[in-house]
């Protein structure tokens, strides 16, 4: 767990604090997160779902901020490769919590700054300081909003599991089991939207269906060829 | 204006964004850039710079670079140049990276994992991080040094490079890998006994949430009021 708390600092730097570097966006933190924390399958699953919730999004300037990354680390930490899909549709409802509660966070953290920025401008020349231990303090915060909710969020989604609550046969199971099947279903026009309208033309629509068909006559020749 | 200024670390160039804040936007991190690339205490400079500054983290550099070469050019106009493209190159440098980066290479980076990862695991992913991690390292060194010997020039010169080709085919590689993508995940999606009773389901939840993506209700909260209705009817029948 010590290892998914620090991944969640450093994916909450990157996300926009420092480097933006790929890390932090969903499907690349989900199935770095699966793979340390040993459920490849759940994180590649989770990448793809927060993939397509986070999909069209920038992470600059957002006015509705919400943080994909600490949910998209923290899934995989929750529900391993062999739990039943009706917790991990349990705890992937769950992050979408985190997921608002991150971005609250980090507009708290811009509040922070822009108060402590008036602050400092407001000083004397003299009496300011180095503005890089303010400018490295504000970045430090996202790394500690990061590492703080991905601790908190591991323990409440473990705690989750553990709970028992989605036991096959229960009506609490079958839905959070639909839930999690139906999933990619329902996000999916996100993805396709974000894709089509990142163009002016009509051509990524083109693409889209290009590589549709290519992996459809990819599979059937693979599966002919099995 | 002094000449011969020292480059500013890295760090300063990469963590524009960290000071982030709703007025002032990334002034701060701007300033710490400046700031780390004079050797003397004196920051009465600070006041003479915008209130406000915004433009796209990955193109950082270019504005600083373009800064630094206009100070250290000694033109008797230098400080009048420094002024007005601190202005303006912000805004430009914004259109053009968010086309580059944002909605370019990094959507269609992640598009190309997702499409490889039934295939490959979570390597595709750590592999497109690895290759983007590095290359736009490069390519925020190198646009600095770049900007830095073009100085103010930097405002016409940075469309002769090819950055809007670059976006472009980006875009269609992108595009092509999500169909990709769609086809080798989402259809291969574990089909579990509810799935399979749910056939139509699956249906329903798509069509619905098209309807409100496309009517650009919050996807957020739209989508998932499709999919918790969408299971909650499934999980009820069944």
């Amino acid at each position: 767990m010590i290892a998914g708390v620090v991944l969640g600092a450093v994916a909450g730097l990157d996300r926009t604090a420092f480097g933006q570097t790929l890390l932090a966006h969903p499907f690349v933190a989900a199935n770095v997160s699966g793979w340390i924390a040993g459920s490849p399958d759940t994180g590649l699953r989770a990448g793809v779902l927060f993939w397509m919730l986070s999909a069209g999004r920038v992470p600059v300037g957002e006015t509705r901020i919400r943080d994909w990354t600490t949910a998209a680390v923290v899934l995989p930490w929750c529900v391993p490769d062999t739990a039943p899909d009706a917790a991990r549709g349990l705890v992937f409802l769950s992050t979408l919590v985190v997921a608002l509660v991150g971005g609250a966070a980090i507009r708290g953290i811009r509040d922070v700054a822009r108060r402590s920025i008036e602050g400092w401008r407001s000083r004397p020349v003299i009496g300011r300081g180095d503005p890089a231990a303010l400018h490295l303090g504000l970045t430090s915060l996202h790394a500690l909003r990061g590492a703080m909710l991905t601790a908190l969020a591991i323990v409440i989604g473990r705690g989750l599991v553990a709970l028992d609550l989605t036991t096959p046969g229960t009506f609490l199971g079958e839905i959070m089991g639909v839930t999690w099947a139906l999933a990619p279903w329902a996000l999916l026009p996100l993805l396709w939207r974000a894709h089509g309208d990142l163009g002016r033309s009509r051509a990524p629509w083109g693409w889209m269906v290009g590589g549709a068909v290519s992996a459809l006559v990819l599979g059937l020749v693979l599966r002919g060829g099995a | 204006m002094t000449s011969g200024r020292k480059s500013p670390s890295w760090w300063r160039l990469w963590s524009v964004q960290g000071s982030f804040a709703p007025d002032a936007r990334q002034w701060l991190g701007w300033i710490v850039a400046l700031d780390g690339t004079r050797s003397d205490d004196d920051r009465s400079w600070v006041d003479a710079e915008p209130r406000a500054l915004n433009t796209n983290p990955h193109l950082f550099g270019v504005l600083v670079g373009a800064r630094l070469g206009i100070e250290e050019s000694g033109h008797a106009d230098a400080p009048e140049l420094a002024r007005t493209i601190t202005e303006v190159l912000p805004s430009t440098l914004g259109a053009i990276g968010d086309r580059l980066i944002w909605t370019g290479v990094r959507p269609a980076a992640v598009a190309v994992a997702a499409a490889l990862a039934p295939w490959s695991g979570p390597a595709a992913a750590v592999g497109a991080w690895v290759v983007f991690a590095v290359a736009q390292g490069w390519f925020r060194d190198w646009t600095f040094t770049w900007a830095r010997r073009h100085g103010a020039a930097v405002a016409g010169e940075i469309n002769r490079l090819p950055l809007h080709a670059i976006a472009d085919r980006a875009r269609g590689i992108g595009a092509f890998a999500v169909g990709f993508a769609t086809i080798a995940t989402v259809l291969e999606w574990p089909s579990t006994e509810s799935l399979m009773a749910a056939g139509p389901a699956a249906v329903g939840a798509l069509v619905a949430g098209s309807v409100l993506v496309w009517r650009r209700a919050d996807p957020f909260w739209s989508v998932l009021a499709a999919l918790v209705v969408a299971s909650v009817a499934v999980g009820t029948v069944g």
